[in-house]
């Protein structure tokens, strides 16, 4: 079985390097715009997550996920990183997604989005509060205190569904995989 | 399969707020003392749930191939680094080298000589390693030093212009804003269209938007004077790429009396992708996060 991109990365094979910037270089760039003020920033910001992936490339694991999801969990780390340094909201990323429901039905974009697609899914089946602080937290990119004044949900609500919620995900994505094996077999 | 995460509610509470809001240093350095209780757990399953949900339905953008190219610089630094590091400690002499002589036995007293010969020899011979070592050192670090001062170089280069460009277009005053905008073809300017609210009666003005710059202005005729203390207005901007129950906010401003035009700079929290509507609303002190629209004042629309 051929090494993963990131494997190569860590193993310092500076060929992986342009692979990784071909096959992720939008997404973290548009995960960055939309996080960012302005292009300059989001440009700052593009830089400083790549720099990590180099450095991170070597704790990637693939029983626990796509290199998509990995790379797009360091770009989040960091992003979320800047806004706090910054002293900003915690405004995120996805503020213009199109919400979960419609995202369940656009990410079928090939193999690189199938976790995505599968979170989406899932998140359908959650109760109406939990989806709620979900698309709030992660699509509108409101703080938990900002999804109770919101919602009107008491801050230990929000967090609790919160938690509940992505743990629910988390079990059902689980549950996706298994039944995608046992049909791909 | 990931081991679960434990019912712990407050280990829960930690890793569900890091994947959401991400987490204060405190919080970080009580989210490591608790997960340390669980070594079999994984501490980034509901990162990595978060970020399946960020990138579900995300539109891709392509890079922008200058920033492509200074990634690209950026990882032949740190591979070079990297090597470099990796070949200087295969260069380092195993401490093993020169030390652990056996202590001399009696009659090993008589090979003193011998032996001292030999560990002046292999002191000799260390030595030269540790003269070519640091040659070598000196040589890599002279590399590394001229890389660097060129990534210094070009990174200053960078945000001096930034700085340059931020500085006209963040806080210039209204006047000047005007004249910025309205000096550049790609500026969208909208004339407002007032509503039957009391507050438009006869309003009139225009809306100034720069998609490239992400930088506009509003100029306002006729709009009614407001009290701060009881009520603001507020934009809205519409972005074709966004769920239209989520409008950017665009911030909160008043209407002085008296005044013949007001210019209002317009403070996009978020980046607008293609602006399809302006709104203004009167919402109370502050502004809101999501806006009531019992009150919708003035609206322009690009291509109206």
């Amino acid at each position: 079985m051929a090494d993963s991109l990131l494997k190569r990365v860590a193993d310092g094979d500076s060929g992986a390097i342009k692979e990784v910037l071909d096959q992720f270089g939008g997404l973290v760039w548009s995960l960055a715009r939309r996080s960012c003020y302005n292009p300059a920033d989001a440009e700052d910001a593009t830089q400083e997550i790549f720099l990590d992936i180099w450095k991170s490339a070597a704790r990637y694991d693939e029983t626990k996920g796509s290199e998509t999801l990995f790379v797009a969990m360091i770009a989040r780390r960091r992003l979320i990183d800047r806004i706090r340094r910054q002293g900003r909201e915690p405004y995120m990323e996805d503020i213009d997604a199109p919400g979960f429901e419609l995202a369940s039905n656009t990410a079928d974009e090939g193999e690189t989005f199938t976790e995505a697609a599968l979170a989406a899914k899932a998140v359908a089946t959650l109760k109406p509060a939990q989806q709620r602080v979900l698309e709030l937290g992660l699509l509108q990119g409101l703080s938990h205190s900002e999804i109770a004044d919101v919602t009107g949900m008491p801050l230990g609500t929000v967090k609790t569904q919160m938690r509940r919620g992505l743990i629910r995900v988390r079990e059902l994505m689980q549950v996706g995989e298994l039944a995608d094996s046992g049909e791909n077999s | 399969m990931a081991a679960r995460i434990p019912e712990d509610e407050r280990l829960g509470d930690l890793l569900a707020t890091r994947a959401i809001d991400g987490l204060s240093e405190e919080e970080q350095e009580e989210l490591q003392e608790l997960a340390a209780r669980f070594p079999e757990m994984d501490p980034d399953e509901l990162d990595r749930v978060a970020a399946s949900l960020a990138i579900s339905g995300l539109r891709i953008e392509p890079m922008p191939a200058s920033l492509r190219g200074r990634i690209e610089a950026d990882a032949q630094a740190w591979l070079a680094d990297r090597e470099r590091a990796g070949r200087d400690a295969a260069l380092a002499p195993p401490a093993a080298a020169v030390a652990q002589f056996p202590a001399r036995s009696r009659p090993a007293a008589a090979r003193g000589g011998w032996l001292a010969a030999a560990a002046a020899l292999v002191l000799a011979v260390v030595g030269w390693l540790q003269v070519d070592r640091m040659d070598q050192e000196r040589a890599a670090l002279a590399a590394r030093q001229g890389t660097l001062e060129a990534v210094v170089s070009r990174l200053e280069g960078s945000l001096a212009e930034k700085d340059a460009a931020l500085a006209a277009l963040q806080d210039p005053a209204p006047e000047r804003l005007l004249a910025e905008l309205q000096g550049r073809p790609d500026t969208l300017v909208v004339s407002w269209s007032a509503t039957d609210d009391p507050a438009a009666g006869g309003a009139e003005g225009a809306v100034l938007w720069n998609p490239v710059e992400q930088a506009g202005l509003m100029r306002f005729r006729g709009l009614a004077a407001n009290d701060p203390a009881v009520a603001q207005y507020q934009l809205w901007i519409f972005d074709a790429g966004r769920d239209d129950r989520f409008p950017v906010d665009g911030g909160v401003f008043d209407m002085p009396s008296g005044a013949d035009e007001v210019l209002v700079p317009i403070r996009a929290r978020l980046p607008v992708g293609e602006a399809v509507l302006f709104a203004i609303t009167v919402e109370a002190p502050g502004g809101v996060v999501v806006s009531s629209r019992d009150r919708i004042a003035l609206v322009a629309q690009p291509g109206a």
